[in-house]
């Protein structure tokens, strides 16, 4: 349980920039600096670049009062075209211009222009993909940011979909998708801090959060979490979620994931912290619990009664898809004297003929249900039609047919399948589908006692696991029955006064008391 | 970790003792749906007749919707000393794992019920698989041949006793009476059970015949209609229906029931509703007296004579009349009871609860006090509404 225990709270900024500080003089003793001879920079850069097709050079000649021989490092496919050969290029080399006492920081018209001293700096910036400009007799360097993101544009989310709520999704470029989320935060109270983790892939992390309302304990234990890592590469925030998470051994998420920015947005109000990762339009949420995976965005946009309604079938479809299947083999193989008499005669006329006991049939179908799932998420998406063509046929008619599984087995798998679909967080439907497994074994050998048992273990490891300190079971467990206004039912929305306390320890009000627009006292009319 | 592998390997122990646990398949099981049991007429000991249904081999697919499944019902029986050993005969042959779970109906032959039902009903009790709200069902004759009636109307027997059983407060001419009950009435020393009254008639109607089914005998049909009364566990007599309704209203069962009243040269019928009945039980002089006051209300349905119901005294006329009618049905049952000597209608419990002194002298000796009790029915009847019309049709 070491991973519980909070960091001592310290001003987070510091923390990483010391890490990072100690890092870099472990990596690179003695960062070489740039030499005021354009040959001597160029040989060295060239040599660290070699074989380095995508890193592309122009020289040209300034014309000053004594012309200078410069050289422009770029690395194609990240730079704007454009934007070079009007901002950096032509100013630099139109003599009509250019006078005698100009400086080059004042001729280049780029919004972002740094000194670069060494030679570690200046392969950053390229690789960046920034333009580096080196000058015959300068011993500074200038990157000059003239990126241009080779990335699509803010498109709808494929994977948290709503009916009524923004269509806007992030995407996998890492300021795009900050400013997403500022777009909706317009405060300078919102904070990003960025990192970059990963040896070889140096990939940009951004933390956010809102001051005064963020608890700066989860802060401090995410940025020594992300401190502590020490990776070749990052590719996606699922590995970083890995890396950061409480407890890696069970199958429950303990940190959202979110591609919605309004989402995120609701997220850093609640206090909770967002971790962007560049490259991905995953964002994390940290801390989560388990009803949070239970909830949509969507619960805030409708009318309090629809969400209320939605979140009750929610919950009990969630305990459906994790004991369909193993509710009906235990009922069916252990406990008849529970099934109504007419529908037991029912399910005998159905089962008659069987081959098979019902948790065999029972894992076929589901290994058989599985296995299509699968295929339609790998397959390209005109076959993908296909796999449910086929699935529907084999499954459906054939196995019935065949006599080799029951009608009511069908039923009960495909009404389970469709209840894991209701779930919001993937991450956690997909370990209840995991669980369900365990679930049908534990019935197929114990009956109800068995799905007791396991449901009582379940318990006990739900409640001893935290994200980021918050108990996961909270408001449950611990109990804050204030919280619960926004769990099972979702309150109408000028009655939740407060974030949820479990996330937020402090300035927890977010709405004044008695803000509500009340409707006016009926005129009376005067005759 | 060395305690979760631990752990682990305790759970896995687990799942390996369900082997000497209750796992049946749903196919290999054999359901019991109604049970017989008689005196053996071998022996000493009993006969026992199940209803079970059995899996069909059903292989679903086109068409099939599992309905191979209701009729799919043996009629099986067999002999042994005890209850339980009749079952284990009956196991010999059948195929499948026979399942008492749903065991609805519990008939017992007449025989049996004349000689004493107890050691038939101990294991009726003993066992957990079958349900203590079972209805207890008694037979004229040997249940055997009674479960071997072809029923009338529904798919199987057990559905149609079962729903003519569910209509008990529709005409109150019988009374379900579940196992729990029967066996709390038996032991009350203030009280004798009554259970459940079968029978069969030939009925004078049947299926039309057609070419198919040549020289088509008339099948019995099986009746459930008043209640065999029970001397401690001994069958003493038969309630008819119109007594059971007497009983169903003295006891609180209540239901409808219909009364035809003969008035001014025609026959009206009254549907009459049970509201509630208070009971007095005191002395006077040396006799001990109950008194019972029965509220009813009730709906004309039928008037063939000619008279105008739109005059409220002719109404209150009516009233008196079907009043007195329904409080002959109670005297009829309370003379019945008493001839028999079984006190089913609690006049015991009546006395205890409303005259505890007087039921610490009397309960010695009971039996002796209990027919020459003074009955006084007093029953009130309110017609509450005559129908859509009032006035008769002219003559």
């Amino acid at each position: 349980m070491e991973e519980c225990k909070m960091v001592k709270p310290r001003k987070p900024l510091k923390l990483w920039e010391k890490k990072a500080r100690e890092l870099e003089q472990e990596n690179s003793p003695e960062p070489q600096a740039i030499s005021d001879d354009l040959h001597t920079s160029s040989a060295i850069l060239d040599d660290i670049f070699r074989d380095c097709a995508d890193v592309g050079n122009r020289d040209f000649l300034i014309p000053l009062s004594a012309p200078r021989p410069a050289r422009l490092y770029l690395l194609k496919g990240m730079m704007d075209k454009d934007m070079i050969n009007e901002s950096v290029i032509d100013p630099l080399t139109d003599p009509q211009r250019i006078r005698p006492e100009s400086e080059i920081t004042d001729l280049i018209s780029a919004h972002k222009l740094t000194p670069v001293e060494d030679f570690e700096q200046a392969t950053k910036s390229i690789l960046n993909g920034e333009a580096l400009l080196l000058v015959h007799g300068s011993a500074t360097a200038w990157a000059i940011n003239t990126r241009a993101a080779q990335t699509r544009g803010v498109d709808e989310p494929e994977t948290q979909s709503v009916v009524r709520g923004p269509r806007d999704g992030f995407i996998e470029d890492l300021e795009t998708n900050i400013a997403l989320v500022r777009k909706r935060l317009k405060t300078p109270l919102l904070k990003s801090t960025i990192i970059s983790i990963g040896t070889m892939s140096q990939t940009q992390i951004a933390v956010l959060h809102i001051d005064s309302v963020a608890n700066p304990k989860v802060l401090d234990e995410v940025h020594a979490r992300l401190d502590k890592i020490d990776i070749d590469g990052i590719v996606d925030s699922g590995q970083l979620e890995q890396l950061i998470e409480d407890n890696a051994i069970t199958p429950f998420p303990q940190i959202a994931n979110t591609e919605r920015p309004d989402g995120a947005a609701a997220a850093l109000l609640d206090g909770r912290v967002a971790i962007m990762t560049d490259n991905t339009p995953f964002v994390l949420i940290v801390p989560t619990v388990l009803t949070d995976m239970l909830q949509s965005s969507e619960d805030y946009y409708e009318r309090f009664h629809f969400a209320t309604a939605i979140r009750a079938m929610r919950y009990v479809l969630f305990a459906l898809a994790l004991l369909g299947p193993a509710l009906y083999i235990a009922i069916t193989t252990f406990h008849h004297e529970l099934i109504p008499t007419l529908l037991l005669i029912r399910l005998i006329g159905t089962r008659a003929g069987i081959p098979f006991p019902a948790i065999v049939e029972a894992l076929m179908m589901e290994l058989a249900f599985e296995a299509l799932r699968e295929a339609g998420v790998r397959l390209p998406k005109p076959v993908g039609q296909a796999v449910s063509i086929v699935g529907a046929l084999v499954i459906g008619q054939a196995a019935v047919q065949a006599g080799l599984v029951s009608p009511i087995m069908v039923i009960v798998v495909a009404g389970t399948g469709i209840a894991s679909f209701t779930v919001p967080g993937f991450n956690l439907a997909i370990s209840v589908r995991l669980l369900r497994f365990v679930f049908m074994l534990l019935a197929a050998g114990m009956g109800l006692y068995g799905i007791n048992l396991g449901l009582s273990i379940l318990l006990f490891h739900l409640v001893s696991l935290r994200s980021f300190g918050v108990p996961y079971l909270a408001p449950l467990a611990p109990i804050t029955i204030g919280d619960w206004k926004d769990m099972i039912i979702r309150a109408p929305t000028w009655w939740l006064q407060a974030r949820p306390t479990f996330v937020a320890k402090e300035n927890i009000h977010r709405q004044k008391k008695g803000a509500r627009s009340v409707q006016p006292p009926v005129e009376e009319k005067d005759e | 970790m060395t305690r979760a592998i631990a752990t682990l390997l305790i759970l896995l122990l687990l799942i390996a003792t369900s082997g000497c646990w209750d796992m049946r398949e749903l196919n290999d099981i054999g359901l019991v749906l109604m049970l017989g049991i008689d005196t053996d007429p071998k022996g000493d000991g009993f006969e026992v007749t199940v209803h079970v249904h059995t899996p069909l081999a059903d292989p679903g697919g086109e068409g099939s919707t599992g309905e191979a499944g209701i009729e799919n019902i043996t009629v099986l029986s067999a002999r042994g000393q005890t209850i339980m050993d009749c079952f284990r005969n009956l196991r010999g042959r059948v195929a499948f794992r026979l399942s008492f779970h749903h065991v609805r109906l519990l008939v017992i032959g007449e025989d049996l019920a004349r000689k004493g039902i107890k050691p038939a009903m101990d294991f009726m009790i003993r066992t957990q698989e079958i349900r203590i709200n079972s209805l207890l069902l008694v037979s004229e004759g040997p249940a055997k041949e009674l479960l071997q009636t072809k029923p009338e109307v529904a798919e199987s027997l057990h559905l149609e006793l079962e729903g003519i059983l569910r209509n008990e407060v529709e005409w109150s001419k019988t009374a379900s009476i579940e196992l729990s009950r029967f066996f709390q009435h038996m032991i009350d020393p203030g009280r004798h059970a009554v259970a459940s009254r079968l029978f069969t008639i030939e009925p004078e109607v049947s299926d039309p015949v057609t070419e198919d089914t040549e020289a088509k005998e008339i099948p019995e049909a099986i009746v459930a209609q008043g209640l065999a009364v029970f001397n401690d566990d001994q069958l003493a007599g038969w309630l008819t229906g119109t007594e059971t309704t007497g009983y169903r209203y003295m006891v609180g069962l209540g239901g409808e029931s219909i009364l035809v009243v003969p008035w001014h040269g025609g026959l009206a019928a009254l549907e009459v509703n049970f509201e509630s009945c208070s009971k007095l039980f005191y002395m006077r002089g040396d006799t001990p007296v109950l008194q019972a006051k029965i509220m009813t209300n009730a709906n004309l349905v039928e008037y063939t004579g000619y008279i105008d119901l739109a005059n409220k005294e002719r109404v209150q006329e009516l009233e008196k009349l079907a009043a007195d009618q329904l409080a002959g049905i109670l005297y009829s049952t309370d003379e019945k009871a008493k001839a028999l000597g079984v006190d089913i209608m609690d006049y015991g419990g009546i006395a205890s609860r409303r005259n505890p002194r007087l039921w610490a002298e009397l309960n010695k000796n009971w039996r002796e006090i209990f027919p020459t009790i003074e009955t006084i029915f007093d029953v009130r009847m309110q017609i509450d509404n005559l129908g859509i019309i009032t006035t008769p049709l002219p003559r």
